[in-house]
Formats: C-alpha cells, sequence, structure tokens
C-alpha cells in the first residue's frame, strides 16, 4: 500500500491526463448508468405478457353489409360460420384489438359527473367466449353469464356488468384491490357493476401510461365494420388464417381488413420501443469501446513517458510484480475517481429525468454494477501496457544516466 | 519532400501497428456515428421537389363552421390542412392554376383479374386528378398518366406503383389488364417507376416516410362508386352528419382532401392568394365560411414545417452523435500524443542533422492526414454497416433515407482529414517543441 501515497503524488504533478481521463470515464458513467437502466426497462416493457393467448390468435376487420337488427343477425351468422371451421376452435366480436394502437378509452370513477373521474381506461366489447377465445385469467370474482351479453351500436348501456384488469382495480383500491368487486363503476358516464377482475388486460395503446387498465364488458358492437378475435386449434393459425379468409369471402362484397396474428401485432405495438431499444444498446457498445480506447491510450502513454523511471526502480530492486501492481492500482484510483464523480451526477441526471419525464429512479445496485463494470474494463484495458511497462529492463535506466 | 513525409508517415504507422489501428478506428467510429445520423436526418430532411419546391401550393381554407375554431394552437386559432369536396371541386373547375389536383384516399379489397377472390387484399387506394403525376414529376415505367377526359368522367382507370406490378404482374408490361376493387374492374393505364418522395409531402405528416399507395384512381371514380372509408382515413366535420347520404356527405363543409396547385412561377404566389381571398368572398356571401378568413397557401417547406414533420428531434440525434465524434477525436489526441512522445529520439535524431521545427511539423502533418484518410476509408465502411444496421431496426420506414449519396461520402472523407489534423495540431506541436539534446543523451 505504499504505493498509494507515490501514485498520488505522481498524478498530482502531471494532472492534465489523468484529469481529461477521469471527466471522460465521469460523462461515460453518467450515460452508461442512465442509459442502461432506459434499456432494463424499455426491455422489460416489450417482453411483458399481453395477458391473451399470443400464438394461437389472430385478429381481423370485416364489414357488415346489412342494416339495422338484420347486421346483427349478419354478424353472428359469421361468428358462426368462423366456429364451424375446423382450424378453429373459438371466435368472439371485439369493439377492438389489444395493442394494436385503435380503440376507444374510457373514464372510469364513482359517480357520474365530470369531476368524479379518478382515472381512464381502455375499453372493449366483447361475448360470453372471450374467456376462451383469449385465455384470459380470473383472478377474482366471476365471469359473465350468458345471459348478460347484448349488443349495441356504440358503447355499452348503463346498468351492466364489467370485468377490469387487476391494474385498474389497484388503481382504484390501492390497498386492496378486491374491493373493487361488487362496486358500481361509472365508466363513461353509465353506471356498470364491476363482477370480475381479470389478471391482465391491455389497453390498445403500448405508450399509453394507463396501458395497463382495461375494462371488459359483454356488450358487443354492431358497426358497419366490426373486429373479430379468432383462436386456432393448435398449430393450426396460419391454416386457420387462411380458411376464414376463404369462407367470409365466400359472400359477395365482403371485406376484409388487418387480418393478423396478434403476435404480429404486438410486434407492430412495440416496432419504435425495439427500434430505439436496439439503438441505445449500439450507443452503450460505442460509448465503452471509447471508454476503454481511452483508458488504453492514456496508460500507455503514462509507461511510455516514464519508461526511464520504471528502469530505474527495476534497477533498485523492484521486481515486475511490483510494477505491473503500480499501474493497476494508479488506473484503478483515476477510475474509481470518475465512477465517484460520475455517480454523482447519473443520480442529479436521474433526478432530472425522473421530474421531466417520469421515470422511475436508477436503483442502487445500477450503480454498483455500473461501478464494478467501468472499473473492470478500465483494469482489462490497462493490462497490456502495465505488463509492458513491467518488462522494461533495468538496463534502460542504467544506460541513460 | 512530400512524398518523402508521406512515405516516413506510412512506414510510421506500420511500426507501431497497434496504436495507428487504435487511432485509426477510434476516428472511424465517431465518424461513423456522426455521418450515420447525419445522412438519416439529411435524407429525412431534403427537398422532395427540389425543381418546383418554390411554385408548388397547397392551399387551406377557413371553412370551418361559426361555432367554435378548427382548433387552437398557443391562443390562436388554426385552419384544417384538408378542404372539402365541395371546394376541391369548386377550385378545380375555376382552374386557376397551372395544374391542380386533389388528394383523397379509401380501402378497398384489391386484386389482380386473374388472382382469384381469396386472395384479394384490403389495400389503401389514392384518388387523386391526372395533373398529380405531371405536378410531382412522377415517372412511369409503362403507359402513362390517365385523360382529363377520364378524370372528370371518373372512369374506371388505374395507375400502379412498380411494387404492386411486379407482386401481381411479375413486373411485365401490365398495361391494358385489369385491377378488380371491390366489385368493380379497373383497367390499368400506367406503371409508375420507382417513386418514393422523401418527405411524402403530399398528403397527412404522420406518414411522411412511409412509401406511396399502390394504387392510384380518378377522384371522380371515388364519388361516382360511393365510397367513403369512414374508419379508415382522416376526415373532420362541424355539422352533425351520422347517418347522411352520401351526396349530402359530399356537398357537405365535411374536410377530408388535400388540395395542390402547381403555379407557372414563385411570383404568381399572391395573385393565386387573391383568387382564394374572392373564392372565400363568394363563399361568406354564399352563407358559407362564417369564420374569419385565414386560408392560406402554403410550400412544401412551410406546409412539412407547419405540420411538424421537420422537428428539431433529428438535430438532437446529430448533436449528440457530433459529440461522440469530439470525444473519438479527444481520444485519438491523447493517443497522437503518445505516437510522438514516443519518437521523442527519432525527433532528436532529425532534429540535431539538421531538420528545422517546421520539416518536424509537416512530417507529423503527413502522419496526421494518413490517418485521417485511412480513418475516413473506414468510418465510410463502419457508416455503411451503421446504416444497414438501422435499416433492419426501422424496417417500416423507406430505405432511401438511410442511404450515402456521393456528396455525403466525401464529405465524410473531409470531415476526418480536417478533424483528424485539427485535433493533431496540439500533439504536432509538442513534438516539434521536443530538445533534440535532451533526448540524444538517451540513444
Amino acid at each position: 500500500m505504499k504505493d498509494f501515497s507515490v501514485i498520488l503524488k505522481s498524478l498530482w504533478r502531471s494532472k492534465a491526463s489523468p484529469l481529461l481521463l477521469i471527466l471522460q470515464i465521469a460523462l461515460t458513467f453518467t450515460i452508461f448508468v442512465n442509459a442502461v437502466y432506459m434499456v432494463m426497462q424499455k426491455h422489460e416493457k416489450v417482453t411483458a405478457p399481453s395477458g391473451l393467448n399470443e400464438t394461437q390468435v389472430f385478429s381481423l376487420f370485416i364489414n357488415l353489409q346489412e342494416t339495422g337488427e338484420a347486421r346483427v343477425a349478419e354478424f353472428e351468422q359469421v361468428l358462426r360460420d368462423i366456429k364451424d371451421l375446423d382450424s378453429v376452435e373459438n371466435a368472439i366480436p371485439v369493439t377492438s384489438v389489444p395493442l394494436s394502437g385503435y380503440g376507444r378509452s374510457a373514464d372510469i370513477g364513482y359517480g357520474p359527473a365530470d369531476e368524479d373521474k379518478l382515472t381512464s381506461s381502455g375499453y372493449y366489447g366483447s361475448n360470453y367466449d372471450s374467456k376462451d377465445t383469449l385465455d384470459l385469467k380470473l383472478v377474482a370474482g366471476q365471469w359473465f353469464e350468458r345471459s348478460d351479453v347484448t349488443h349495441s351500436f356504440f358503447g355499452a348501456k348503463s346498468g351492466g356488468k364489467i370485468l377490469v384488469s387487476k391494474a385498474l382495480a389497484q388503481t382504484l383500491h390501492p390497498d386492496n384491490w378486491r374491493d373493487v368487486l361488487g362496486k358500481t363503476l361509472y365508466v363513461q358516464g353509465d353506471p356498470q357493476q364491476v363482477i370480475g377482475v381479470v389478471d391482465n388486460l391491455k389497453a390498445v395503446w403500448s405508450f399509453w401510461r394507463l396501458f395497463d387498465h382495461a375494462v371488459l364488458s359483454p356488450v358487443f358492437e354492431i358497426k358497419d365494420k366490426v373486429g373479430l378475435m379468432v383462436r386456432a386449434k393448435p398449430g393450426t393459425l396460419d391454416k386457420a388464417m387462411l380458411d376464414v379468409k376463404e369462407a367470409l369471402l365466400m359472400t359477395p362484397g365482403r371485406q376484409i381488413d388487418k387480418l393478423k396474428p396478434f403476435s404480429q401485432t404486438r410486434e407492430e405495438s412495440y416496432r419504435a420501443d425495439v427500434a430505439e431499444l436496439q439503438t441505445l444498446q449500439l450507443v452503450l457498445v460505442g460509448l465503452l469501446i471509447l471508454t476503454m480506447l481511452a483508458i488504453f491510450g492514456q496508460a500507455r502513454f503514462a509507461i511510455l513517458k516514464r519508461r526511464k523511471q520504471i528502469g530505474t526502480r527495476r534497477a533498485l530492486g523492484a521486481n515486475q510484480l511490483q510494477i505491473l501492481r503500480y499501474y493497476l492500482l494508479e488506473n484503478l484510483i483515476v477510475t474509481l475517481t470518475g465512477v465517484v464523480i460520475g455517480m454523482v451526477c447519473a443520480v442529479l441526471v436521474n433526478t432530472q429525468l425522473v421530474s421531466y419525464f417520469g421515470l422511475t429512479p436508477v436503483p442502487a445496485d445500477y450503480l454498483l454494477v455500473g461501478a464494478l463494470a467501468i472499473l473492470l474494463a478500465g483494469q482489462c484495458a490497462v493490462i497490456q501496457p502495465a505488463w509492458q511497462a513491467a518488462r522494461v529492463s533495468p538496463a534502460l535506466a542504467t544506460r541513460s544516466v | 519532400m512530400l512524398s518523402y513525409y508521406f512515405k516516413l508517415a506510412w512506414l510510421s504507422l506500420r511500426k507501431t501497428p497497434l496504436l495507428s489501428v487504435l487511432m485509426v478506428g477510434t476516428i472511424a467510429l465517431g465518424i461513423a456515428a456522426a455521418m450515420v445520423t447525419y445522412t438519416v436526418s439529411y435524407m429525412m430532411t431534403k427537398d422532395p421537389l427540389p425543381a418546383k419546391s418554390d411554385r408548388i401550393f397547397t392551399v387551406q381554407l377557413s371553412s370551418w363552421g361559426p361555432q367554435q375554431p378548427y382548433k387552437v394552437v398557443d391562443g390562436r386559432e388554426e385552419i384544417p390542412a384538408m378542404i372539402s369536396y365541395r371546394d376541391a371541386l369548386n377550385l378545380k373547375t375555376a382552374a386557376k392554376a397551372q395544374q391542380e389536383t386533389a388528394i383523397g384516399l379509401f380501402k378497398s379489397m384489391s386484386r389482380a383479374e386473374q388472382q382469384d377472390r381469396r386472395d384479394a387484399q384490403m389495400r389503401m387506394i389514392r384518388t387523386i386528378h391526372n395533373d398529380f403525376f405531371a405536378m410531382f414529376d412522377v415517372p412511369f415505367l409503362y403507359g402513362s398518366a390517365w385523360s382529363e377526359q377520364d378524370d372528370s368522367a371518373g372512369n374506371q382507370v388505374v395507375v400502379i406503383t412498380k411494387a404492386l406490378n411486379d407482386e401481381l404482374f411479375d413486373g411485365v408490361n401490365s398495361v391494358g389488364r385489369h385491377i378488380v376493387l371491390g366489385e368493380s374492374l379497373l383497367q390499368i393505364v400506367g406503371v409508375m417507376d420507382d417513386w418514393f418522395p422523401i418527405p411524402r409531402f403530399y398528403y397527412l405528416s404522420s406518414q411522411a416516410y412511409h412509401d406511396p399507395h399502390a394504387l392510384f384512381v380518378p377522384l371522380q371514380y371515388q364519388i361516382n362508386q360511393e365510397i367513403f372509408s369512414r374508419g379508415d382515413v382522416t376526415w373532420a366535420c362541424w355539422q352533425d352528419i351520422e347517418d347522411v347520404a352520401f351526396s349530402d356527405f359530399i356537398t357537405s363543409d365535411c374536410i377530408w382532401l388535400f388540395y395542390w396547385v402547381e403555379l407557372e412561377s414563385a411570383k404568381d404566389r399572391a395573385d393565386y392568394m387573391d383568387f382564394i381571398n374572392v373564392y372565400v368572398d363568394e363563399q361568406k356571401s354564399a352563407g358559407r365560411f362564417a369564420r374569419e378568413n385565414l386560408s392560406r397557401l402554403f410550400t412544401i417547406d412551410e406546409y412539412l414545417r407547419w405540420a411538424d414533420v421537420l422537428s428539431n428531434e433529428n438535430d438532437m440525434a446529430v448533436w449528440l452523435a457530433f459529440a461522440f465524434l469530439l470525444a473519438c477525436l479527444l481520444n485519438c489526441m491523447s493517443l497522437m500524443m503518445t505516437k510522438f512522445y514516443g519518437k521523442g529520439s527519432e525527433i532528436g535524431l532529425r532534429r540535431a542533422v539538421g531538420a528545422s521545427r517546421q520539416d518536424i511539423g509537416w512530417q507529423f502533418l503527413c502522419e496526421a492526414f494518413l490517418i485521417g484518410i485511412l480513418g475516413g476509408v473506414l468510418g465510410l465502411v463502419f457508416a455503411q454497416f451503421g446504416l444497414q444496421l438501422i435499416q433492419q431496426i426501422f424496417t417500416y420506414l423507406n430505405d432511401s433515407i438511410m442511404q450515402m449519396d456521393l456528396r455525403i461520402m466525401l464529405m465524410t472523407l473531409v470531415l476526418s482529414v480536417v478533424a483528424s489534423v485539427l485535433f493533431g495540431l496540439w500533439p504536432i506541436y509538442r513534438a516539434t517543441r521536443i530538445q533534440p539534446s535532451s533526448q540524444l543523451k538517451s540513444l
């Protein structure tokens, strides 16, 4: 440890280049920790389960050509036709497809007035079969009865039953989300009775703050253009999609739109996030390489400058290991100083990010792991020059004195 | 002399291969990052129609209803970018511009005549006047635009893109063959060659970097067929039009069309604006256009800025990338410092046998220049990889915003050389200050 004070002294005597390095490390650390954290959060977001069966379900939109009550019959016939297909397990009408980017949000509150609004939520209307078709998991309360299912031309009627997602229940009752059961909730101003809670159901916009909030009602809508979600028998997704298309196009004037597997809907929904994620990762790799290069260059410079000094030390009896240890320690001190400054900056930057963009603060273990990673990178970068330094022959010193 | 210095520089680079690779690599990394972001930003914001950008305008009218403004932005009333069919028809009939076209959109099942009903696909169909093709310099591979007569009668004709022609007809000349839209048969009159205006300026800003839609038909065809894809296109009304007949919808003030005019020269802008103002006054006296007249003409650039397509977000990425380049250059500077310091004895020797400080300076400048060139070339290679990578990340955007043109490639090399020489100056200055005596001692 006697090297320690010597190193400090020698660093103090030529401040410029170690100082630059310290600043660069601090800057790298600041960006690194925040970016890694953003990457992890994004990664978590794009890999989070959607709550649906993602491998067997696909969705599509079709036009309905009849008007009035005949249109209801037409829609129900379409559903029956699809369910009759061999490759199809079940099919439901939907007002919109989760994660698809197209759909509706509803104001949620315990009263009809604007000031009663507590939060917002995605809204879906479907029928009794939605549980089986989408593989929804009921965590409290009960499912709809078949007799609860009705249709409308827009939205749910007052006084119906609804299911809510667990996240919405937690927002409404942070202490005990089960309290939501049996309550009369106003959905877009209409009173509805909450009869159950679904474990996980997302709204349609993945970028929405309240993406986890969803309300499911047993009221499907009859418009000139309607949505369907279909569950294929295991392993027959592609065939089921073709079969459905073929069956539907038997009707002249039938239009089919946005026929795609749910996995594709999901992928498109997170496309911007994934792009951002990959770009961030590229930046991180570039930054890390650059910092390692900087440490390497600086260490080499410092050693070249002190060849004679090293020779002298070797001549005075220092062995190779001691020289190696000296430079590793020197690098450790410089990097550590950079990391400590960087930690302060990272926390400062992060608090700004938190207050401006509503991000969650970086957990302490990110700072620690980040610090370790940079220290390790520094040591790796310095090994080669330090090893060269250790091999400086003592003769070098004697020759030039 | 200079060639001798370059030879020396080359030898010196080869003598310390690791250090040379690091220097060149560092510069290349920074240059690549900077040029990739610059390329994307440059390509995204370049003028899509340079030959006509000052004499092509989109018309925006104050046609909104009396109750409330269409939109309020920063406390000021905004008018919509789109106009109603009624106004588009009036402007087209007045024919005050050299060329003019309304631009609409609908969605329909579509297939080639030889395809099975099951192979039909839902596609967006662009509806326009035939002036569209000449105005926007659309190149044709086969056939041509449809005639004036097709326009006014709304004949069943269609122009398709090269991509669709490749998909449906294997790229052969398909003029005269047919496309089935919904239940009706449309004759192909033209096949466009590659045409990717970037940004795609002529319609909504939200998809400015997507490829043009594959099918173009006369606007009057859409009107004749009474097609309006309520749920799939952008439109707005200030009147209540729930369940109105199509004929009532198109005579209403509902907006759903863009309108573009080409004037003979930029000077005619004021005249055309006068015509628009007169038109607005006429409509006012007929009981329409109840709001204050905020009607205006926008050039492509003005429209894109107004619609926030040319945002500052790209600029920020470019700034960040250039900051990264700066960090790389500082790194390279410290590496050069190392390099030249290590050559202390050589410098001492050369100085002792008569080389002046300038000579030493020139020699190392050549070395910095060489590093810059090599860094630039490697940077170009890295940048191509970077752009490839970006293309894979942003598959939904048009590829041509991720390609370098010759100008940018040259710029890359120049930037690399200038940067490395500039950041070499300090190490070179330090090198020329080395005292011959102090170094010679140690030889």
